[in-house]
């Protein structure tokens, strides 16, 4: 009754006021808070009034208002609504939240319910929108560079391939240290999904489904998902429908992806002109050096360029389409995509297929159901991930002779002895004939039920699974002369990998006057079953046939692992005046993986934030707008070790005489238990001048105890390892992030930077009982990370020779690797970070990316073939020729060519390899990559409109688009840092597109 | 209020469950619990067939173990392109060498396993017995390849260096029994292998069919006896052990004609195998074979990997007539011409032969030189040489042939017969000589430290009572 007194009382007023009121005309403009784009089509309205308009194609509005309007709704569909006091002044110039961000104040805990934000954590946040339209294939790539302390570095340039994400270091020496990832709710299971060729399992999310990705990292934030959060969590959230009109989103898009590096090799008469005299070297006659390598003064020598046949401009396509909207009972978000990327080496693709439905439904006013299913195919033909061996595309090509051809007159591929090659293979027929096909169809979808118990008091249950079933088929044809022999082999694996999580959570949420309470309590269920069998059979009468049907078997191999977890889990949050928050969390946690005797264990996190902001003495203050201090303590659990490791097992022990044997497969552990981390956090939110920057600090230092550490045992024992808890590793650095709006002019120029960079150190604290060292990988005091070889010396300048450094600094020729070994350098950087710009003027705009890191160092092991002043046959960086030792005296960093053939005058037996990895191998692989770079273009909302379009953009996007680096090798970020052995690097890819939305 | 009590009820029931300890039981289907492995004598037996599965591996006698030693010595040297295989082996580059360390103390602790458990389970004797006999025979073999690997041999140490291995001879059950241990003395290595070998000769039966040189057998076990007692010099029971190899050898294991000496190597089992590795291609795929196998680094093959070839010495090194000399083939390899032995053809698909582990002729020639070195054992001694040497297409040895140029005689034929089967670099260190090479490479002193392997480094990293070898 009194508010309707109250509203008629103030209605009488409006009435009453707009008779006198004299008009003034506000002009101003709206754009998109995430991306400072313009908004065109915004509702502009006096609050409480009849007047309003729309923003124009620039986002700019002018209305007349009467003089004494107190305040503007702005209103604009996925954004939320906003009021701004108009004032005295008569320019406004808004920033409108999307949803999506509005979706960054709560987190999707995966038990069912969104709770706010435990403020007093630290985890980092991208949303969908940052990544639109990328063409990506999994979301973890779209974390690269923008996510302060999560290091996300590509493994292969295989599209769909793998990726290596870290957050926060590496905390483990034997146990895994992927982050624990979870689509709405789901948790997934994280491994290459196939055989054939780099894979990643996170394919099966169609990264333009995704609203946003949180990364929790640390300890207290990501102790809810207890003994699996040690190596940080990523949370993603899929699309939602919302009620009202439905949306229709549409984009296409084309484009090519190319290899982006090369080694320069030789060509044939170069490859003479170095062969030869290393072979004359190596006391060769010149004539038979001459006969097998070439005539070094022939300027006309037939030349191969074999990478250039292997690889090829790879076509990419992607097509996108999303239907989302509902009522207000129900709201469904629908969406399909297709993939077909060719990529960069001959014959490899990959393609994609994705269906999403995520549908919410509300039974009774207590009651809602809400289901998200997903079904995604794709099947790739890839090329082996890395490594030397013959068919690795980004290996032996660069090695092969020049001199040889790749097809011979008749047409035929050159094969045999005919490549003068030690392996007799030629690369172009093994792309072109070897089959190495992975499928894989995959489902990551749950069902959940929210029953409203009161008002304050909610309780869900929740179903979800990760189930992937794969194919994978190799097929050697006779073709090629190393399988004539059998008739061709062919081999099929089928894995079925099913994977649940089942949990029930109750939910309370009461406001006591200036304090607010929230509690979780609930328990979970999770259970992961892999079973492969496969089967390889040989000798098809025909190399087109391709069937088992068709082959003699010949062997059949069968694979099983498993392992449930349990657990019961609670969490408390409270806050005063939204001041001080306190956070806790608590969770005991069990799983099969561990020994019988301690099978479960309690995690749990303790977190505080004061806004000071929100205190009197700054709630003025000119500069500072926000202001929060944070600080938090958790201990959380790792579980990645084989499902088995706690058990004493007798496995599979070859056979013989067609008989199978067993044998001692791993001694056992009773006590084998948790590997826990605990993390420290204290961090800095703060936003100045109006939050025209803002940004974040934090500090943090993680020790992870109790290791679950391969504690190696003497080998005579017949072991080589013990899973056991001992030891400590210690991660600890410095996060920085920084937002500002550099400019947001009225004439529609807009400028906004984002900046984070993460410093890190890591140190293995403690090792084995007695000893502070694991041979020669770990080392307690060092980091986890380091590098262990030989120092290069250079080239003696009076004959030529390789020289190195003793472990005394001395010259030696002769190393000794128990002596004249040490660390020699970190795999990891020192710092790693991204800088993202966006540019918009008007309806155009541009958005891009660098990504960098800095400090760490790798291995280039394919220098050691091509490299190697013609020690071996393999082709040779053309370098050499004018960088090789020649005469006394010479300062060179390239040996006196010298052969490797056996012959008298060859080198003394003692002297080392030319190819001795040592320092001379290894880079610094620091870099700077211009990552992503998008420009679009959206057509003005009045001409859209008359087509009856909601929008229309289009878009031209590179990716990898440029790379400084002074790294010799392949791709500075593929090796994760360590070691370059035929990487497949990864590809530009530039692609143009159009979105539709109706 | 109904419902409240029952969204409670949810919960704790959800609690209650996880509690369990059922909740997280898994069984590993293709594993067994050990408790449960050592059960019965049909899984204490297929331990066995580990042991053979260990000893037919690519670092041992499936590649490394036959090949290393020739080219660490004379007889074989690398092709013109090797990928880099036993270049390093050809130049004696320290560390290169052989390293059985961590491939074989798994073996032995299979072994032990055996012989721990075979008397524990419900069997007939015979079956236990041979059981037993068959580990005690690895155990045997294993020790003994790597004490000649590791360490000196008896009467021959370098600066009174005497370390052997470590030697295992109870199961690890348990990650307590898997304590520091030093390296045992030579001598006491030698010890346990001659125990096991007897042990083995007892136990064993005679090979009945020809498949029975697959396994270990009592001709087998003496026959590896008298290796080991030649290695320390022990003539006389060197002598006897060959005789008695000789007369518990398999039915149908006979020295070959010179006419079926070639035939003899490509056919199953070897004519002359009183042990020998069986292989079959469901247990390597092609590319195993093209990467590892005997036939593709010894061969030039299609799609091979063909890596040593014989040196102009070793092929000096026949006399005329001799039909071993057309067991080797020639290639142009380098711009020269190159030979090849054919001693390991593919007969069993995929690249892969079967490996005869020790030949009836290598027992003769134990003997030969047993007797040889033996006073008033010179025309015995002979006659064993002329029993190889005219099962050659050579002439017998004359009567006048004796002392150091008997001895010479023997080892040459030990070379000619036995090439690229793993002898010839223990045959110059087991008689303290040094390590003859190739034109153009250096010999190798037998007081070099590279004469002996070094001990993994990371054993000595981690049991400071492991001492390494000198100068590594």
């Amino acid at each position: 009754m009194k508010r309707k007194l109250l509203a008629f009382l103030l209605l009488v007023f409006f009435a009453i006021t707009n008779v006198n009121a004299q008009n003034k005309t506000i002009t101003g403009r709206v754009v998109g808070a995430d991306d400072g784009l313009p908004l065109p089509g915004v509702s502009v309205r006096l609050k409480g009034g009849t007047i309003g308009t729309n923003t124009n194609e620039n986002g700019s509005f002018t209305l007349s208002v009467p003089t004494d309007a107190k305040v503007l709704t702005f209103t604009y569909i996925g954004y939320v609504s906003q009021d701004i006091s108009i004032g005295s002044s008569s320019t406004m110039s808004v920033r409108l939240v999307s949803d999506s961000q509005l979706m960054a104040e709560v987190v999707v805990t995966g038990y069912g319910v969104a709770q706010k934000r435990d403020l007093g954590s630290s985890s980092a946040f991208v949303t969908g929108k940052q990544f639109e339209n990328l063409p990506i294939q999994s979301f973890d790539r779209a974390l690269q560079g923008r996510a302060a302390g999560v290091q996300v570095t590509a493994q292969s340039g295989q599209p769909g391939g793998a990726i290596n994400v870290r957050v926060r270091g590496v905390g483990s020496i034997n146990a895994g240290n992927d982050p624990l990832y979870i689509v709405d709710g789901v948790q997934l299971k994280t491994a290459s999904i196939s055989g054939q060729a780099s894979s990643n399992t996170l394919a099966s999310i169609n990264p333009n489904d995704i609203e946003n990705i949180e990364v929790l990292k640390d300890a207290a934030a990501a102790s809810i998902y207890g003994a699996a959060a040690a190596n940080g969590v990523v949370l993603i959230t899929t699309k939602k429908g919302k009620s009202g009109a439905t949306l229709v989103n549409f984009s296409a898009q084309q484009g090519v992806m190319q290899n982006i590096s090369r080694y320069d090799v030789m060509n044939a008469q170069q490859y003479a002109q170095l062969l030869v005299p290393a072979a004359v070297n190596a006391g060769v006659a010149q004539a038979s050096a001459v006969a097998f390598y070439g005539d070094p003064s022939n300027a006309n020598a037939a030349s191969t360029n074999w990478f250039d046949a292997i690889v090829r401009d790879g076509k990419s396509r992607i097509y996108d389409l999303s239907f989302s909207g509902g009522d207000a009972k129900t709201t469904f978000f629908i969406s399909g995509s297709y993939t077909d990327q060719d990529a960069q080496v001959i014959k490899s693709f990959y393609k994609r297929g994705t269906f999403r439905g995520n549908i919410g439904h509300k039974v009774t006013d207590k009651l809602s159901i809400n289901a998200n299913i997903n079904l995604t195919a794709s099947k790739l033909f890839g090329t082996i991930a890395d490594g030397f061996f013959v068919n690795s595309p980004f290996y032996y090509p660069f090695t092969l002779r020049p001199d040889v051809p790749i097809y011979q007159p008749d047409g035929s591929y050159t094969q045999g002895a005919a490549l003068k090659a030690g392996f007799a293979y030629n690369i172009v027929q093994g792309a072109n004939d070897e089959v190495r096909m992975g499928n894989a169809l995959q489902t990551v979808s749950n069902f959940s039920a929210t029953y409203k118990v009161t008002p304050s008091l909610s309780i869900t249950g929740f179903t979800g699974i990760d189930f992937v079933d794969t194919r994978d088929d190799n097929q050697r044809p006779a073709t090629i002369p190393a399988f004539a022999g059998n008739g061709g082999t062919s081999s099929v694996v089928n894995t079925r990998n099913l994977d649940w999580n089942s949990n029930v959570a109750a939910n309370w949420n009461k406001k006591f006057g200036d304090h607010s309470l929230a509690a979780l309590v609930g328990g979970e269920l999770k259970e992961q079953n892999v079973e492969s069998a496969s089967a390889t059979g040989q000798g098809f009468p025909n190399p087109l046939f391709r069937s088992l049907q068709n082959a003699t078997p010949l062997s059949i191999a069968g694979f099983f692992t498993g392992y449930k977890k349990a657990g019961v889990f609670s969490k408390f949050n409270y806050d005063y005046k939204e001041k001080y928050y306190i956070a806790s969390t608590f969770r005991y946690d069990g799983s099969s993986r561990f020994g019988n005797a301690k099978q479960y264990g309690f995690f749990g996190g303790l977190s505080g934030t004061w806004r000071l902001s929100a205190e009197d003495f700054l709630l003025d203050n000119k500069v500072i707008s926000d202001l929060k201090l944070r600080a938090s303590y958790g201990v959380v659990g790792n579980d990645q070790i084989s499902d088995f490791a706690s058990r004493a097992l007798f496995g599979a022990g070859g056979s013989y005489l067609g008989a199978n044997g067993i044998r001692p497969s791993q001694l056992g552990n009773a006590n084998l238990s948790w590997e826990q981390a605990k993390t420290v956090n204290l961090g800095l939110d703060y936003g100045l001048f109006g939050n025209r920057i803002t940004g974040s600090i934090d500090v943090y230092r993680r020790i992870n105890d109790n290791l679950l550490l391969s504690r190696p045992l003497v080998s005579d024992s017949g072991f080589g390892s013990i899973s056991e808890n001992i030891g400590k590793v210690q991660n600890e650095g410095i996060e920085l992030g920084l937002n500002t709006i550099n400019l947001n002019t009225k004439s529609g120029f807009n400028w906004t930077t984002d900046f984070n960079i993460s410093f890190q150190r890591n140190k293995v604290l403690e090792l084995l009982e007695g000893s502070d060292r694991i041979g020669t990988s770990f080392i307690v005091g060092q980091p986890i990370s380091l590098i262990w070889t030989y120092d290069w010396a250079g080239v003696n300048p009076a004959d030529g020779r390789p020289m190195w450094y003793d472990i005394n600094g001395n010259y030696t020729y002769n190393l000794i690797a128990a002596r004249d070994q040490s660390i020699r350098g970190n795999r990891f950087p020192k710092f790693f970070g991204g800088l993202n710009n966006t540019l918009s003027y008007k309806n155009i705009s541009l958005d891009f990316l660098f990504q960098f890191q800095y400090g760490n160092k790798s291995f280039v092991s394919m220098y050691q073939n091509i490299w190697n002043s013609g020690f071996s046959d393999d082709n040779q960086l053309v370098s050499q020729l004018a960088e090789q030792w020649t005469t006394p005296g010479q300062i060179t960093a390239v040996p006196r060519v010298l052969s490797r053939r056996p012959h008298p005058n060859n080198a003394g037996a003692l002297s080392n390899s030319l190819n001795t990895a040592s320092t001379r191998y290894l880079f610094d692989s620091s870099y700077i990559r211009l990552k992503n770079i998008t420009m679009s273009y959206s057509i003005p909302a009045s001409i859209a409109s008359k087509v009856k379009l909601r929008n229309v953009r289009v878009f031209a996007t590179g990716i990898n688009v440029l790379t400084f680096t002074k790294y010799p090798g392949l791709d500075p970020e593929v090796p994760a840092g360590f070691n370059e052995v035929g990487n497949n690097p990864q590809a530009r890819t530039y692609t143009g597109g159009l979105q539709i939305g109706l | 209020m109904y419902k409240k009590i029952l969204a409670v009820s949810i919960v704790s029931l959800v609690l209650a469950s996880t509690s369990c300890k059922d909740a997280l039981d898994v069984q590993p289907k293709q594993s067994l619990d050990a408790s449960s492995a050592l059960t019965d004598f049909a899984s204490v037996n297929a331990i066995s067939v580990s042991l053979y599965s260990r000893a037919q591996s690519f670092g041992y006698y499936g590649q490394r173990m036959l090949i290393a030693p020739e080219v660490l010595a004379d007889n074989y040297t690398t092709t013109a392109n090797p990928g880099g295989r036993y270049v390093s082996e050809r130049l004696n580059v320290p560390g290169a060498h052989i390293d059985l360390w961590g491939t074989l103390y798994p073996a032995i602790n299979e072994a032990n396993f055996i012989i721990a458990n075979a008397d524990r389970v419900e069997a007939t004797q015979a079956n236990k017995d041979a059981l037993k006999g068959q580990a005690f025979f690895m155990r045997a073999m294993f020790n003994h390849d790597m004490v000649r690997i590791y360490g000196y041999e008896p009467g021959f140490f370098v600066n009174g260096w005497s370390e052997g291995i470590v030697l295992r001879t109870v199961p690890t059950d348990d990650v307590s029994k898997a304590d520091f241990k030093p390296r045992s003395p030579v001598a006491d290595v030698y010890k346990q292998i001659e125990d096991d070998l007897k042990q083995a000769t007892t136990l064993l039966p005679v090979a009945v069919a020809s498949a029975g040189v697959f396994r270990a057998s009592k001709g087998a076990a003496f026959a590896l006896l008298a290796r080991v007692y030649l290695y320390q010099g022990k003539w006389a029971l060197a002598e006897q052990a060959a005789t008695d190899a000789i007369a518990n050898k398999q039915s149908s294991t006979n020295l070959a004609s010179a006419a079926n000496y070639i035939a003899a190597f490509a056919s199953v089992p070897n004519a002359e195998s009183m042990f020998e590795l069986d292989y079959r291609t469901e247990q390597f795929s092609t590319v195993d074979g093209i990467n590892n196998s005997m036939n593709s680094l010894s061969q030039k093959t299609v799609g091979g990997v063909f890596s040593v070839r014989a040196t102009d010495e070793l092929l000096n090194s026949f006399e005329t007539g001799d039909v071993r000399r057309t067991a080797f083939a020639e290639t142009p390899d380098g711009g020269s011409t190159v030979s090849y032995s054919l001693k390991f053809p593919a007969h069993k698909g995929n690249f892969f032969n079967n490996i005869p582990v020790i030949r009836l002729s290598e027992v003769y020639l134990i003997r030969a030189e047993a007797r040889a070195n033996q006073t008033g054992k010179e025309t015995l001694a002979q006659e064993d040489l002329s029993t190889i040497r005219t099962r050659r297409g050579l002439a017998a040895v004359p009567s006048t042939t004796v002392g150091a140029d008997l001895m010479s005689l023997i080892f040459n034929e030990r070379r000619v017969e036995l090439h690229l089967e793993g002898h010839r670099f223990f045959d110059f260190k087991r008689r303290g000589l040094n390590i003859s090479k190739p034109a153009g490479v250096p010999q190798l002193a037998y007081t070099d430290f590279r004469v002996l392997a070094p001990v993994p480094q990371a054993q000595t990293i981690l049991n400071p009572l492991i001492k390494q070898n000198p100068g590594y």
